[in-house]
């Protein structure tokens, strides 16, 4: 993606979730409430503080209790049913750091984020901006990433 | 062709014409007249050739979504093709780009048309993200039957109408690969209610076209229950013979058999792909084979399916986070019975749809 691309993706499609399915916004919060996570794709990071109602973008990373890491490239790949999560995971194009119990509300804030997003009416168009801006051939995670 | 049997074949097109325009008409959502509701309706058609099997549905459902304007409704094109290879999707339409003529069977989604007309379905699909199109016209050749008012649990009944026998002749575009379609046989029906999807209901439902094009049954059935199956709300088994429908076995007449084991097929394609994100699974709650069989007075009749491949169609479900799963399950089918003291066998093909949830 270009840069600040994914970051602009984020707080649009949480615009968006918030106005447009605020039940799957406030399931989102409610699962990652007072947890920090920081998503990294394509190498830009986002970290994202929730709150019991909000998601808020910071900055910088505070105090992250999660890392999730991936390509726009594996993102298009989920999106297009080409691999699930778990094989995204296992084939090393999804990485996520945290405890098991962190991760774990990691899958459910996701799954509420994704059945948002699957039933907003702008959501389709912001994916196709997104699809737009992607990378067409896919830059691996670096080992740094990958750890 | 003498004559007098030419008249007779062309008076009987129109009557089952007049009589499928008169009973498969699409009724339109209460919406547009300020009526809030939970209305759907679909148009849906199966079309199986030794080497495809085609599903393409047009329906319009009132939208729910809070952020819908009020009266607005989601205009949608299921297609599901295999063959040899999977391909489809289902594609949204926007307002402007939607065209539904209540009291007839007319739809113009963009490009993409249903229509009725001179006796014969026509459809034209050409799916704007997938290499997939169709131009095809439907001929009937047996009257429809219209089963209005099965019981739902929560909220009123659903209708149903339903056309078990056309012959389909047109092409077929999938990734490159153009099939032309002569007299092929083809499966229509028509549904319209109010309700949610994740509401409790779930059903099993089928027809069975014959292999052979001088075997002159057909026949339907279906099962609606609750979502856990533990109780059936109606279940009918309909057969034609010919044009006309000769016997319809009903509730305790019917009994449907599931063997214990399940399909396991290799890969399930699933459409809207994107709606695999939340439901991955690669197992279905698919029975391995499956039965049904009727009987009233001196009528009966044993229909046996053996499930060879599935194809899901995810939906979003109205009334919670959840996924009501369309199994669109591909077999080959061995009937045989007695009617009106005519016995009969003969195998077919079938695709079952079982809903389930995720």
């Amino acid at each position: 993606m270009s840069e600040g691309s994914f970051r602009d993706f984020l707080a649009d499609s949480f615009t968006i979730l918030r106005s447009e399915m605020p039940p799957a916004y406030a399931a989102l919060c409610r699962c990652l409430a007072g947890h920090e996570v920081t998503l990294v794709v394509d190498g830009e990071s986002v970290p994202v503080q929730f709150a019991s109602e909000q998601a808020l973008l910071l900055s910088a990373p505070v105090a992250p209790i999660i890392d999730v890491r991936t390509t726009s490239a594996a993102i298009l790949d989920l999106v297009e049913a080409c691999c699930t999560l778990d094989e995204a995971v296992m084939a090393d194009r999804l990485l996520l750091r945290g405890s098991p119990r962190d991760l774990l509300l990691f899958h459910d804030g996701l799954m509420a984020y994704f059945h948002g997003a699957l039933r907003a009416p702008s959501f389709p168009r912001l994916l196709q901006s997104f699809r737009s801006a992607s990378r067409t051939t896919e830059r691996p995670l670096t080992p740094e990433e990958t750890g | 062709m003498t004559n007098v049997a030419l008249r007779t074949a062309v008076s009987s097109a129109r009557t089952i014409a007049d009589a499928i325009a008169a009973a498969d008409y699409t009724r339109r959502s209460p919406g547009s007249i300020g009526v809030a509701g939970a209305h759907k309706e679909w148009q849906h058609f199966v079309i199986l050739t030794p080497e495809v099997d085609l599903l393409v549905n047009f329906s319009v459902c009132d939208d729910l979504r809070s952020a819908a304007a009020p009266g607005s409704e989601l205009a949608r094109i299921v297609l599901v093709v295999s063959d040899g290879e999977w391909d489809g999707d289902v594609e949204t339409f926007p307002p402007h780009e939607v065209s539904v003529r209540g009291g007839r069977i007319d739809f113009s989604f963009a490009h993409n048309r249903l229509v009725f007309d001179g006796g014969r379905f026509q459809i034209t699909v050409a799916l704007r993200e997938r290499p997939v199109s169709l131009d095809l016209e439907l001929t009937p050749v047996t009257y429809p039957a219209h089963i209005p008012s099965i019981p739902m649990l929560e909220g009123p009944p659903l209708h149903w109408t339903v056309v078990p026998r056309l012959l389909a002749n047109g092409t077929l575009t999938v990734g490159g690969r153009t099939h032309t379609l002569r007299d092929e046989p083809a499966y229509h029906d028509h549904n319209w209610g109010h309700f949610l999807w994740g509401h409790d209901i779930s059903w099993d439902w089928s027809f069975v076209l014959p292999e052979e094009k001088r075997v002159p049954w057909a026949l339907t059935f279906l099962r609606l229950s609750n979502r856990a199956r533990g109780t059936a709300l109606a279940q009918d088994i309909l057969v034609w013979r010919d044009q006309q429908m000769v016997e319809v076995f009903r509730e305790h007449d019917v009994e449907f058999h599931t063997e214990l084991g399940h399909l396991q097929p290799p890969h399930i394609f699933k459409v809207p792909r994107a709606m695999a994100l939340v439901a991955p699974e690669r197992t279905a709650d698919i029975p391995s084979g499956f039965a049904v069989r009727g009987r009233s007075g001196h009528d009966w009749i044993e229909c046996s399916c053996t499930p060879r491949q599935v194809s899901q169609v995810l939906i979003p479900n109205d009334a919670d986070f959840g996924v009501t799963i369309f199994n669109e399950v591909s077999a080959r089918s061995t009937v045989r019975g007695r009617i009106a003291g005519e016995p009969f066998c003969f195998t077919g093909r079938s695709v079952m749809e079982f809903i389930r949830h995720v």
